[in-house]
């Protein structure tokens, strides 16, 4: 990994960028691709990255929002209450750090809710409106500086590598395939047109909320074929610890290439068969597995008269928490893999 | 195994320990310097160290076992019991008790008692057939236990009970029959009541006011069918104590005895038990309080009628004891 | 602020509870300087002193605890996951990927890892983590983290991160008890250069948060004539009961308990109310939750309040408190001291 796409990632990971409120991230994703792609966003509100190139018309999909709350109320002594935008875990939301705010304006909060020594039954997870965050506002009109109502909340924190190459932080599981379609299109702007294919890199918004702009996309651009990037969860430590853990992708053992996810079938594609072959070729570390998630870009395979996909997925400890743990080699991989399927 | 089967044979029931204290007594007396009982019934043998500065070392292990007491006994002759410590009652049902007269009796949960195991749904039957009978050889308050044993199974396991804690005063036994030379004062106290709240230890701690503490005591393990995951494993050697539910151990005095170990070739693993309390907490902070940790064997199916331990970690507990009493803890640095 | 600094300086030494022992000299090199003599004081306590001047003076013991919550690994599994279980009351609300600190040889970084929340089941989403769900992450193997002594028993703390928030707030882990050690200081330093006829101790006592071992037996070393403990105390929030806690930013409590001296109580209220530094009353009445709660049985019973400094979200790495109850809180202190240790208050007993 080099020291500029590890730059890149950092910085696209560390972006504000709530579902519902990804405009500083497609921001800097245009700021990335300045000068290598014309940028254009749709409706929606998705970023579409053209790279004009020769032969199959490629789309390649990836979410840039990342788990995040919408503010519902803001009570007198500035203290703001927030509901879930996607399926975030309650059971990650007291004692972590957040950031509360809009496009325009930010601050800092932190995750709260009754004090341990007062709950009553201390094995039951928390719902969301017994959560709020705490701006250090001493009234409403203090916390109404920076946020209102139907603005938004995401959680915050540094970035940072852990030994044996694996690197923590918020939205890595989304953001790092934004960073490696970046890369991947800095890439392939090197080559001449005539050695790419047409690539259109989609940057959807409300991937988190199943609305995924890829849909949209596909239906506008009618490509011929798509890859999505996605995450698989990594669970090698889930299961009895004294009578064995369950099997698991790992991270560090190569991209998954899904043969399934949740709503659609990778397996039945000759273009996943062509994946494969081609990171066999390039001797590109691969897991094939069945991604338990589902990618609401999936359903982009069923728009008009269908669309051959593919996913590459990274493997992912902790999606969707301030602490998703991903492995550099995996991205690694799929950035290998994707250039060389453009 | 010979001075361990015949600590286990003796009738011992929290608050009944007398039995148990004259037979150590007897054992460990030719090896100390006095002998004495408190008021609690702690039995406190006292070696005077050998070193210049001798500093105060009080090594603990309880003589009692969990038991029944008789409250009531019914017209049909049954008797009924409360329960004197932690009775495993899936153990416990259908087992075999003795009373300390040596009067033997089966222990029966009532029939409709599902899966409400407390010790009012249980009866002891003593073969009697009216309340006379059974008066005859069974009173209110006398205490009974299930019958204790000990087997071999194969290789070095031993199966039976009370393991707990007997194994910790034999280890205690044969350190002070074993070691050459005591540098430190040391107390050997063969403890009462540890099984209802670590009772006797606390005056015993009060008294002796140690700076340097050990308890000897069974602990659990992570290998047994469907046990709780846990570091210790048996046949791997003297656990030194880390920390149990009810203390924190001296992270100083941990890694000392761990490096002993090492030194002396002495199997010895690190312990946490999730679930349980001992003596330690009772010597750890008695007065201002001293540096203290526990040496455990570890142990399968505790409180059950079949505990199961492996002889060497029996025998690893009792070389590091013996080499923790001949080194000069005023001049470890921990 | 002094004080402050000094709050930064303690938190930034892991003092885990049941580990005091490996923070200890940092926290005697942090404080020393501000006392006649420091030892060694119970089980893993310190005992500082400032002395009065005076012969077998009467002396008035301030508590604080210094250990934290945190984990213990357990267990080290074949993949380098480690296994933990609490010290202390740790707050399973915070165990979903959450940063912590192992304490081998050298720090190591990690993550905890749960199950993924949209792959939980509906029954497992409704519940907490335990401990026993969670496994440390730090990318390192097996052998690699025992060459950094990681082992079963070695500590692992919350990350230890602080901000500001807001106007005088300031958050982070750990607050509790150390931000009470910083008031106490900030009360020494409003005490200096005045006479006292009582020795003034401090015991920053250990396992407040576990078994409660290093008040007791601190307390038997120092043999203090009276004690104040100062501990952080629930801060109203929302989802909270304002019956159950004290308010934010109103100043430091204290606390009205049956295990709490009367006249120490009352005294303090009333020396807050004469010098005009806000109070509040915390109604503990049957336990303050603090080492105060063992004092009635110590060495024939010891004379003993209980001062708070209102906190909120205690027990999470976000703890938040208001500088000015800080500050406040030491003022507190010094006045009672000042009143009642001092050569005038000696003609008032």
């Amino acid at each position: 990994m080099t020291e500029n796409f590890l730059n890149t990632l950092f910085s696209l990971s560390l972006t504000f960028g709530p579902t519902g409120c990804e405009k500083r991230v497609a921001e800097r994703i245009e700021e990335e691709l300045k000068g290598i792609c014309r940028c254009t966003y749709d409706r929606m509100g998705n970023l579409i990255c053209h790279l004009p190139g020769h032969g199959e018309k490629l789309m390649i999909a990836a979410g840039m929002d990342e788990m995040g709350f919408m503010i519902t109320d803001i009570d007198d002594k500035g203290y703001i209450r927030v509901a879930p935008t996607g399926s975030a875990d309650p059971a990650c939301f007291l004692g972590k750090e957040f950031t509360v705010g809009n496009e325009s304006t930010l601050t800092e909060g932190v995750g709260a809710g009754k004090v341990l020594h007062l709950v009553d039954r201390a094995g039951d997870s928390p719902t969301f409106d017994k959560l709020f965050i705490d701006v250090g506002a001493k009234t409403k009109e203090d916390a109404e500086k920076f946020a209102e109502k139907g603005d938004f909340a995401a959680y915050r924190g540094e970035l940072f590598e852990l030994p044996g190459d694996c690197v923590a932080g918020k939205a890595l599981e989304s953001r790092s395939g934004c960073a490696i379609v970046v890369e991947a299109l800095k890439e392939a702007a090197k080559r001449d047109e005539s050695e790419r294919k047409d690539l259109y890199a989609v940057f959807t918004v409300k991937e988190k909320a199943n609305m995924s702009g890829a849909v949209t996309a596909a239906y506008n651009l009618c490509p011929d074929n798509a890859i999505l990037l996605g995450f698989t969860p990594s669970m090698n430590f889930d299961g009895d610890s004294a009578n064995g853990r369950k099997r698991s992708v790992i991270p560090g053992e190569g991209v998954v290439l899904p043969l399934k996810d949740g709503s659609v079938l990778f397996y039945d594609s000759p273009f996943l068969t062509r994946a494969k072959e081609k990171a066999e070729e390039l001797e590109i570390p691969f897991v094939l597995w069945d991604s338990p998630v589902s990618l609401s870009a999936g359903r982009a395979h069923l728009v008009k008269e269908g669309l051959p996909m593919i996913e590459l997925s990274i493997p992912c400890y902790n999606p969707e928490t301030p602490l998703a743990v991903v492995h550099k080699k995996d991205i690694d991989s799929a950035l290998k893999l994707l250039t060389a399927l453009m | 195994m010979k001075i361990l089967k015949e600590l286990m044979l003796v009738h011992s029931v929290s608050g009944r320990e007398k039995a148990v204290a004259d037979k150590i007594e007897k054992m460990v007396t030719p090896y100390v310097d006095s002998v004495r009982r408190d008021a609690m019934g702690n039995l406190i043998c006292f070696k005077k160290g050998t070193a210049e500065h001798p500093k105060k070392l009080m090594l603990a292990g309880h003589m009692d076992e969990i038991g029944f007491i008789v409250t009531s006994i019914d017209d049909k002759g049954y008797i009924h019991v409360s329960s004197i410590g932690g009775i495993h009652y899936v153990s416990a049902a259908f087992s075999s008790v003795r009373f300390e007269n040596g009067v033997m009796g089966v222990i029966v949960p009532e029939a409709d008692f599902g899966n409400n195991f407390s010790s009012d749904r249980f009866v002891i039957d003593i073969g009697a057939i009216g309340k006379k009978e059974t008066e005859k050889k069974v009173h209110v308050g006398d205490f009974a236990a299930t019958v204790s044993h000990v087997e071999r199974l194969s290789g070095n396991f031993y199966s039976g009970r009370p393991f707990d804690d007997r194994i910790g005063c034999a280890i205690m036994v044969r350190a002070a029959m074993e070691a050459q030379d005591c540098k430190n004062d040391t107390y050997f106290v063969f403890t009462t009541q540890e099984e209802v709240g670590c009772r006797g230890s606390k005056t015993s701690a009060y008294a002796i006011m140690p700076d340097f503490s050990v308890a000897f005591d069974v602990t659990g393990s992570g290998d047994g069918p469907k046990s709780r995951p846990m570091a210790v494993r048996l046949g791997k050697g003297a656990a030194v104590k880390v920390k149990d539910s009810s203390v924190i151990c001296d992270g100083g005095f941990v890694e000392y005895l761990m490096e002993l170990a090492k030194k002396e070739n002495i199997p010895a693993q690190l312990e946490i038990l999730e679930g349980g309390g001992t003596d330690t907490c009772s010597m750890q902070t008695a007065g201002a309080g001293s540096r203290a940790t526990a040496i455990s064997v570890p142990t399968r199916y505790i409180h059950s009628n079949n505990e199961t331990i492996h002889k060497g970690d029996y025998d690893a507990c009792v070389a590091l004891t013996v080499k923790l009493l001949e080194k000069d803890l005023g001049k470890a640095e921990f | 602020m002094q004080e402050l600094k000094i709050l930064e300086e303690l938190r930034a030494i892991p003092t885990l509870t049941g580990f005091e022992n490996r923070g200890k000299k940092e926290i005697a090199r942090v404080l020393s300087p501000y006392f006649d003599d420091c030892r060694e004081a119970g089980v893993a306590g310190l005992l500082f002193t400032k002395n009065c001047g005076e012969k077998d003076a009467k002396k008035i013991l301030i508590d604080v605890h210094m250990d934290e919550i945190g984990w213990i690994v357990t267990d080290i599994e074949e993949n380098g996951m480690l296994t933990v279980s609490p010290l202390g009351g740790m707050d399973p609300r915070t165990f979903t990927a959450s940063r912590y600190t192992v304490h081998g040889t050298k720090d190591l970084t990690a993550v905890s890892l749960k199950k993924p929340f949209r792959l939980q089941s509906g029954a497992e989403a409704k519940k907490l983590p335990q401990a026993k769900d969670i496994v440390l992450f730090t990318g390192l193997k097996k052998e690699e983290l025992r060459s950094f002594g990681v082992k079963v028993g070695t500590p692992v703390s919350m990350e230890r991160r602080t901000g500001r928030m807001g106007d005088g707030q300031i958050f982070g882990a750990y607050m509790d008890d150390k931000s009470c050690a910083a008031a106490a200081l900030a009360a020494l330093e409003e005490l200096r250069g005045k006479e006292l006829s009582y020795d003034v101790c401090l015991l920053l006592s250990s396992q407040e948060e576990s078994f409660g071992a290093g008040f007791a037996t601190g307390v038997f070393d120092g043999a203090p004539d009276e004690i104040l403990v100062v501990d952080v105390d629930l801060g109203f929030t929302p989802e909270t009961e304002a019956s159950k806690t004290v308010k934010m930013g109103e100043g430091p409590s204290v606390a009205l308990s049956v295990q709490t001296d009367r006249r120490m109580t009352k005294e303090l209220l009333r020396v807050a109310k004469e010098r005009q530094i806000p109070v509040q009353a915390a109604m503990n009445v049957k336990s303050t939750g603090t080492n105060a709660s063992g004092a009635p049985f110590l060495m024939g019973g010891i004379p003993t309040a209980v001062i708070g400094l209102p906190l909120k979200y205690m027990h999470t790495p976000v703890e938040m408190f208001y500088e000015e109850d800080l500050r406040n809180t030491g003022k507190l202190i010094a006045a009672y001291i000042e009143e009642h240790c001092g050569r005038k208050g000696e003609s008032q007993r």
